[in-house]
């Protein structure tokens, strides 16, 4: 797996802004519109119109905001065209330079009035999309501005836009998946045995995936990773005979609510993993899901060796995990442990059911991330642990012990998964539950932040939570 | 040993990470000379020959021991030494022991204080193994060696890449051009840092397995070179390709896939050991070069974990040495070292 960062040629060969460069420019668009000469002021020009400036950068992160200092660097985009027009359908055009900028003078065009349109065309439509917006910039940074914006010069005020075209394969995997929730507000009733991920949200933000059944996957059923402020609710779906039920890689602000993760190999695991950008994992909520019996054979195989385990947190800062049922997972209910140089931190469980685990809860740590840092891993009456006892730095009914402990604990040895179906023999779901109402009738929206999750109201689930949805030797 | 230093300690003066003209690759057999930006030996095309040599200072003041190396080893590579006529593409690099740099003991560790530490190290490279012991008798003369290992390169095929004992191509993925090289390996003063692993490999045990088993504990394919993951010799590695029952193609624990950097979030070290055979067993004289140590130790801590080739060896002598900035006749090899204390 690559991250596809580099950059590609954009393939537009246009000349630079030159005067003769508009002049050819003008005839390679079709004619439309004036020619224009600069410095031949024309009658009706708005002779005391401000300058148009143009900054049209390669958006990487789509994150709608000009990212130009290190870590992610947004170099500008030659040869985009830009086309100011005015009411009357007058334009004036050129091509971004090397810097991916252009500044258009108004006053000397035949362009009148002062309020224009600005449209960037897309330099490579088969490559490019036109950039998201940020939805709320904090000061000091630049927000995209649409590709097509509107300005207004008169009386010589100059007006400045930064725009840009984003190409996903810049920061996705280059295997891209099934489908992705891709910054809409609902994926419905998706169901699909894939080679890898079902439903998979990488880099993208502002959505809900819910209601949606994943089974036979051989990384896992839902995947949310790659985002920082990720604003993604995860909640009423189903993953069974996946290798993984549910996965987050690298995520901030994910909330995982109220689903089921039953008889896969893993349920669910949040990991960081410097394959991909921004790691490490950091905080999310899982709270109110069923993740039971995750033991199952007759999937894909885990392909790191996992088995049996009902929640895994790996190299994971902030994670909560509460009010969920953890049962019948033969290697741990929740396993908690350091990925690389990244120990698992300021992790929360509490208000968990376990039972009938190889163990309830597990933890250990390594040298290599410094040792054991504080969690408040709650233990409840009864349940098992790894490392026994468990030790002040990890429970919570003492309190937090001391905040770094440096003695690491030994690796927990998990229970060996047996080989792997491939995915195409996992057998079908049964008929699934549709969705209320007719599909063709949902409008598509643009994103929208979801509904705020009130963990306090939500209590630990039934066993038979979204069974009806399960495959009946599942339920 | 206490825990990893996680940062190269020596901030020097920024914008020397230009590559020097003197460094960047003569071709084999050619003379080399030793002043430039950085030191000769690390970005040179590597010869066939390697001598490392570990000293002991016993309490000398290391800057007049510095100079005086500098200057022989600009007489030795010039041919202006009575006792190598004929250098060659002699390369001669000094790195020295920087007690920021300390490597924690690692799994496979089996060596003794006498072959770890040490004050100074040389690595004494060329393609006539005569002209590289004579050089290394020269400049070791007069201090006490601590331990020392010769090494040689398998011959490179067809294809550009020589083989280890193991019948493997090694050495495939490295830093290529001026920005991974400054990423990984030169610091901004012009320094690196220099690992140093003598690894011997239990080469008949791992001849035992049959050639498919080999090729699943390194890979790689050992008739081409290729990933197991598909192409050829350079292709890139497709950590992420999977068997449709869910299984990676390059297995779990295959010596290339814990070793990949992608995994640790650091940029990639420069490796340019030798094979070496002899009294001290046979296996791999593992000489890498990096920015920041880290970059090796956590590449270390993902093979202590889990990589299938640790079966097959262990560590009989291990270093780790700051390589000092390239040096000239009026800024001598110890300069640097001066303007630290």
């Amino acid at each position: 797996m690559s991250k596809a960062r580099h950059v590609r040629s954009s393939g537009a060969h246009i000349r630079r802004g030159s005067r003769a460069g508009r002049l050819t420019l003008a005839i390679a668009m079709g004619g439309i519109g004036m020619l224009v000469f600069p410095g031949a002021q024309q009658a009706g020009a708005a002779g005391d119109d401000g300058t148009v400036s143009v900054r049209v950068v390669r958006e990487i992160n789509a994150n709608g905001i000009w990212d130009h200092t290190a870590p992610i660097l947004e170099p500008g985009l030659p040869g985009a065209v830009v086309t100011v027009t005015d009411p009357q359908g007058h334009t004036q055009s050129g091509p971004t330079d090397d810097q991916g900028q252009l500044t258009l003078d108004p006053s000397t065009s035949s362009l009148t009035g002062g309020k224009y349109r600005v449209s960037v065309s897309n330099p490579d439509p088969a490559v490019f999309s036109p950039a998201f917006a940020a939805a709320s910039p904090t000061a000091g940074q630049t927000s995209l501005s649409p590709s097509v914006d509107f300005v207004d010069v008169s009386g010589g005020k100059p007006a400045s836009i930064t725009t840009g075209f984003w190409n996903p394969s810049d920061y996705t995997q280059d295997n891209p998946r099934i489908i992705s929730a891709h910054q809409r507000d609902a994926v419905y009733g998706v169901g699909a045995g894939s080679v890898y991920t079902d439903i998979y949200a990488f880099n993208r933000q502002h959505g809900t995936i819910a209601n949606s059944y994943a089974s036979g996957s051989a990384d896992s059923g839902f995947y949310v990773g790659q985002c920082l402020h990720c604003d993604i609710v995860v909640t009423d779906n189903v993953a069974e005979y996946n290798a993984v039920g549910y996965e987050s890689a690298n995520s901030t602000g994910v909330s995982v609510v109220r689903n089921r993760f039953s008889r896969n190999r893993v349920g669910l695991t949040m990991s960081s993993d410097y394959q991909e950008a921004f790691a490490p994992q950091r905080k999310a909520i899982v709270a109110g899901n069923v993740v039971s019996d995750n033991n199952e054979a007759q999937t894909p195989e885990q392909a790191d060796g996992g088995f049996g385990i009902g929640i895994g947190l790996g190299g994971s800062t902030g994670v909560e995990v509460l009010k969920n049922r953890i049962e019948g997972n033969r290697s741990a209910g929740l396993l908690v442990s350091p990925a690389e140089d990244l120990a698992a931190k300021d992790n929360t469980a509490k208000g968990n059911v376990y039972a009938g685990n190889g163990t309830d809860l597990a933890f250990w740590s390594s040298a290599q991330s410094g040792g054991t840092q504080a969690n408040c891993l709650e233990r409840p009456a009864g349940a098992t642990t790894y490392p026994r006892p468990w030790r002040a730095v990890l429970g919570c009914e003492s309190g937090r012990g001391p905040l770094n402990d440096a003695e690491d604990i030994a690796p927990f040895r998990t229970v060996p998964g047996p080989a792997g179906i491939a995915f195409l023999d996992v057998a079908p779901p049964g008929l699934l539950p549709t969705m209320p109402g007719d599909p063709a009738s949902v409008p598509y929206r643009r994103a929208q932040a979801p509904d705020p999750i009130d963990i306090g109201s939500l209590t630990v689930p039934p066993r038979t939570w979204l069974a009806e949805a399960a495959r009946r030797s599942a339920r | 040993m206490t825990g990893p230093s996680r940062r190269a300690l020596l901030q020097g003066a920024a914008g020397l990470a230009a590559l020097s003209a003197c460094s960047s690759g003569p071709e084999q057999g050619s003379p080399t000379t030793a002043y430039g930006v950085h030191q000769a030996g690390v970005t040179t095309a590597q010869q066939g020959f390697g001598n490392l040599v570990v000293l002991d200072l016993h309490h000398a003041p290391i800057v007049p021991v510095l100079e005086a190396l500098g200057e022989e080893i600009e007489r030795l590579v010039s041919g202006r030494a009575a006792d190598v006529p004929e250098p060659g593409d002699l390369t001669v690099t000094v790195g020295v022991a920087d007690p920021g740099l300390v490597l924690p003991t690692f799994a496979r560790d089996t060596f003794g204080p006498e072959h770890c530490g040490g004050d100074l190290v040389l690595q004494v490279c060329g393609s006539d193994p005569v002209a590289v012991l004579a050089a290394s008798d020269r400049l070791t003369r007069d201090h006490a060696v601590r331990w020392s290992q010769l090494g040689f390169s398998g011959a490179a095929g067809k294809d550009g890449f020589g083989r280890n004992l193991l019948g493997f191509h090694d050495g495939i993925v490295q830093p290529r051009g001026r920005e991974e090289l400054s990423a990984g390996v030169w610091g901004d003063d012009g320094s690196t840092v220099m690992v140093v692993r003598r690894i011997v490999l239990d080469v008949e045990g791992f001849n035992d397995l049959a050639v498919d088993q080999q090729e699943a504990v390194i890979g790689r394919r050992k008739s081409t070179g290729a990933p197991l993951s598909g192409g050829h010799l350079t292709s890139p590695l497709d950590l992420a390709a999977k068997t449709p029952a869910g299984a990676y193609l390059i297995p779990v624990d295959a010596h290339v896939r814990r070793a990949h950097p992608l995994a640790t979030g650091r940029p990639l070290m420069l490796r340019r050991g030798y094979s070496f055979a002899g009294e001290q067993g046979s296996g791999l004289l593992f000489i890498s070069f990096q920015r920041d140590l880290a970059e090796f130790i956590q590449t270390q801590y993902r093979l202590d974990a889990g990589d299938a080739l640790n079966r097959y060896l262990r560590v009989t002598a291990s270093g780790v040495f700051r390589v000092l900035p390239g040096f000239s006749a009026s800024r001598g090899l110890g300069a640097s070292m001066n303007a630290d204390r």
